[in-house]
């Protein structure tokens, strides 16, 4: 079920509104209910491999809780074999089972690896890593294990964040979880989580989903775009991506908050960043302080030298980009950010040079050329596509081929700027706040014009969210 | 409860919104919504009914035919669409004589598709449920403006709910303006023909014979001969065609002729039909239409048992 779709306005309602009438000794029941049917919404079946490892994990919680010395660990590594074990099969097989093919063709020797036909279940990867800080964190002290098997299913499967995060720690969900028999309705919150909500509706239907339907026809034909139209499908997947991203991220806290539940901020306005190490502590938060706290740190972080630095950030990059997709282009985009960190963190002064605005639009150009190699479908295609930006003849068309009507594109342009522009001043101006502080006739104009732009300017396609595949 | 108030007094002037555009959509005098009223106003004269894609819409002009028809064909209407349209409608046309049964390259192999926004505005339009059942969970089933996207239901709006572009007698063929496309180049062709292969598939035909059967049925149970009718493509098209296509489309329409006691009449590669006829590709330019229509009116109207009788009601 999409955040996007009429499903989901049916769905969320019925949720919150049978889940604050009903006793609070049964809400846990009823959250996961409603999280099992968003799941199945997708592709029923596939909830058997989350019941799996919602067993293992479980139980793994409670046997590390129990056990003393070298137990503790082989029941650790009993549940990170178990979620690795699923991303293995259903979403990296086909990578393995591809690149073993070559190295076996090299070789002069057949493929032994079966191949597997698998659809890869929606948000996979974001799960499974949830799951795993579970057990780490059980394993580490720093949570006590979840005696009630339901309510440790719902922290798996809480619907808001199932499928494209944030990535939740234990210590942050589990305590709201368990207090959610005594919960009481706040009109406020259920007031902040609808304007969030509706703030990442218009950034998904209005800008984003604009956004892709170019993007995706300039992607679909690289072999015949002409340099300007990859320049523009170039940024505009730039910012695509972090509407998409980030809307699903609000939709999905609003979604939460009107049931009392605060889930973590996964963003914090990434294209503001002055360096890309910045960048990194604003984009996708949760799953940054994942690999910081259970890779990086645990290597040995910055501790050991600029050559374990670098190593390490290195191995966290890498392992970031085979996160997002199993494929070369996801390696390399990782390869890129991992060596731009890195040879930022080997630097005495970690600031680039420049000015301060100068800076922030030199991590945004560095951040958009990564991005080349993140959408591609293959390798091959994105350096075609960085050979078509910049060859000589290619700036002497005047074709818009694949950017629609210029009309089009000044609209998308104006409504993607202003949506950008407009969450940097609300954040640095409080301009929320001061809407709150306002006459009801202006605030109410302001949701009204909102709710107007969303519905005119919005394309109704129903188009997935980008991470969903992740 | 301040809460639930206040969300619903917020809520009101939307719904109340929403409700006076939908209303409004509902209105507009758009091809399908136009050629719906139409069609409750025409059955009860009507002798001669053609169903089919656009080449039949464009090809046909029942104004000339010599009977009182009524053209039920439609740019990118499938078997199955027109299998539910005469599901629907079959029974109303009291007086049907004769039931023309477009078939086409494409359409014998047409495989299902998502569903659309066509077809949700045939669900608006005629109250059909599509090609499959279209899913409740869509707010397309509930929306006209959804159905229509807000740029062309914005557009209605700002002209009145006027659709500004009437079509003068939908009942009677379409004007090809409206669908073609006028690359006529080889490259053209070649994109054109490979549009329609990427949404063929001959495991399909099985499927369109049955929706051909249940028409050839329904037309029989009202007492109507029934033809069916594969209308001319030009030359350019059919050198991009694949011939095991074309022998799939001429062997499964020939077979169910035989099987269900019906006529065949082919015009594909018919010679009379030169490129000069083809606005573009594979759609009729008006002197094509008056040569299709008067074959039609000569080879299958008059040239059947009831023959000229056919003109009077």
């Amino acid at each position: 079920m999409l955040f996007n779709s009429f499903e989901y306005c049916l769905f969320l309602p019925l949720v919150v509104l049978v889940y604050f009438a009903m006793p609070g000794r049964l809400r846990w029941g009823w959250l996961l209910l409603a999280s099992c049917l968003f799941y199945m919404a997708f592709r029923p079946i596939y909830i058997l491999i989350l019941a799996l490892t919602i067993g293992i994990d479980y139980a793994a919680g409670l046997w590390i809780a129990e056990a003393r010395g070298g137990r503790r660990k082989a029941y650790l590594g009993l549940s990170l074999v178990a979620n690795l074990g699923v991303l293995a099969v259903f979403k990296y097989w086909p990578f393995l089972h591809q690149n073993a093919g070559w190295l076996f063709q090299l070789a002069g020797a057949r493929n032994p690896l079966p191949a597997l036909d698998i659809v890869l279940p929606i948000g996979l990867s974001f799960h499974t890593f949830q799951a795993m800080s579970y057990t780490i964190e059980v394993y580490r002290g720093a949570q006590a294990p979840e005696r009630h098997l339901g309510r440790y299913a719902l922290y798996v499967m809480y619907f808001p964040q199932l499928v494209a995060g944030p990535i939740e720690r234990p210590q942050n969900l589990l305590p709201q979880l368990a207090g959610i028999d005594d919960a009481r309705f706040s009109a406020d919150a259920a007031a902040s989580g609808m304007r969030l909500i509706l703030w990442g509706l218009l950034k998904k239907v209005v800008v984003a989903d604009r956004l892709a339907s170019l993007v995706d026809s300039v992607y679909f034909d690289v072999g015949h775009a002409d340099s300007p139209a990859l320049l523009v499908a170039a940024y505009a997947f730039s910012v695509d991506i972090v509407c998409d991203f980030t809307a699903y991220s609000d939709i999905a806290r609003g979604s939460s908050r009107l049931l009392g539940i605060e889930l973590m901020q996964n963003f914090d306005r990434p294209y503001e960043s002055r360096s890309l190490t910045e960048f990194w502590r604003r984009w996708h938060i949760s799953l940054s302080t994942w690999f910081r706290d259970y890779v990086y740190v645990p290597l040995g972080g910055s501790r050991r030298g600029t050559v374990a630095t670098v190593r390490n950030l290195m191995i966290v990059f890498l392992l970031s980009g085979l996160w997002h997709g199993a494929s070369w282009t996801f390696v390399i985009w990782g390869a890129i950010h991992g060596s731009m960190v890195a040879a930022s963190a080997s630097r005495k002064s970690k600031a680039l040079p420049g000015r301060l605005g100068l800076r922030t639009l030199l991590v945004f150009n560095v951040v958009t050329l990564a991005w080349i190699f993140f959408r591609a479908p293959s390798i091959g295609q994105a350096f075609v596509y960085l050979e078509r930006l910049v060859r000589a003849g290619g700036w002497l068309t005047k074709s818009t081929h694949g950017l629609g009507s210029p009309g089009q594109l000044v609209i998308t342009a104006l409504v993607a700027a202003g949506v950008l522009v407009g969450e940097g001043l609300a954040a640095r101006h409080d301009l929320v706040g001061k809407l709150l502080a306002a006459p009801r006739p202006l605030r109410w104009g302001v949701y009204y014009a909102a709710i107007v732009a969303f519905v005119c300017l919005g394309r109704v396609t129903n188009q997935q969210f980008i991470y969903f595949q992740f | 409860m301040r809460f639930l108030k206040d969300l619903l007094r917020f809520l009101l002037p939307l719904f109340v919104l929403a409700l006076g555009v939908e209303l409004g959509l509902r209105r507009v005098d758009t091809m399908h919504f136009s050629r719906a009223i139409a069609l409750s106003q025409q059955w009860p004269q009507t002798r001669v009914l053609i169903t089919g894609n656009s080449h039949e819409a464009v090809g046909i002009d029942c104004r000339s035919l010599g009977a009182p028809c009524f053209n039920l064909a439609s740019g990118s209407q499938s078997l199955q669409l027109d299998r539910r349209m005469l599901e629907k409608y079959g029974g109303q046309f009291s007086g049907l004589k004769l039931l023309i049964l477009g078939v086409s390259y494409q359409s014998i192999q047409a495989a299902p598709r998502e569903p659309d926004d066509l077809a949700f505005e045939y669900w608006h339009a005629y109250g059909v449920d599509g090609e499959d059942d279209l899913p409740w969970l869509d707010v397309r089933r509930y929306s006209v403006f959804a159905t229509f996207g807000p740029e062309r239901s914005l557009d209605y709006m700002r002209r009145g709910f006027k659709s500004g572009t009437p079509v003068p007698a939908p009942w009677a063929y379409l004007p090809a303006q409206a669908i073609v496309s006028r690359d006529m180049t080889e490259q053209g062709a070649a994109r054109r023909v490979a549009r329609h292969h990427s949404g063929m598939d001959p495991r399909e035909v099985p499927r369109n014979l049955e929706a051909l059967r249940g028409m050839i049925r329904r037309g029989q149970s009202v007492g109507a001969r029934v033809v069916l009718l594969v209308s001319p493509v030009s030359s350019r098209y059919r050198r991009y065609t694949r011939p095991a296509d074309v022998a799939l489309l001429h062997e499964s329409v020939s077979g169910l002729a035989s099987e269900m006691s019906v006529e065949l009449k082919s015009y594909w590669g018919d010679p009379r039909f030169t490129d000069e006829l083809f606005r573009d590709l594979d759609h009729l330019a008006p002197d094509g239409t008056q040569l299709l229509t008067r074959l039609v009116r000569a080879e299958v109207v008059q040239a059947g048992p009831q023959g000229r009788s056919l003109g009077q009601p």
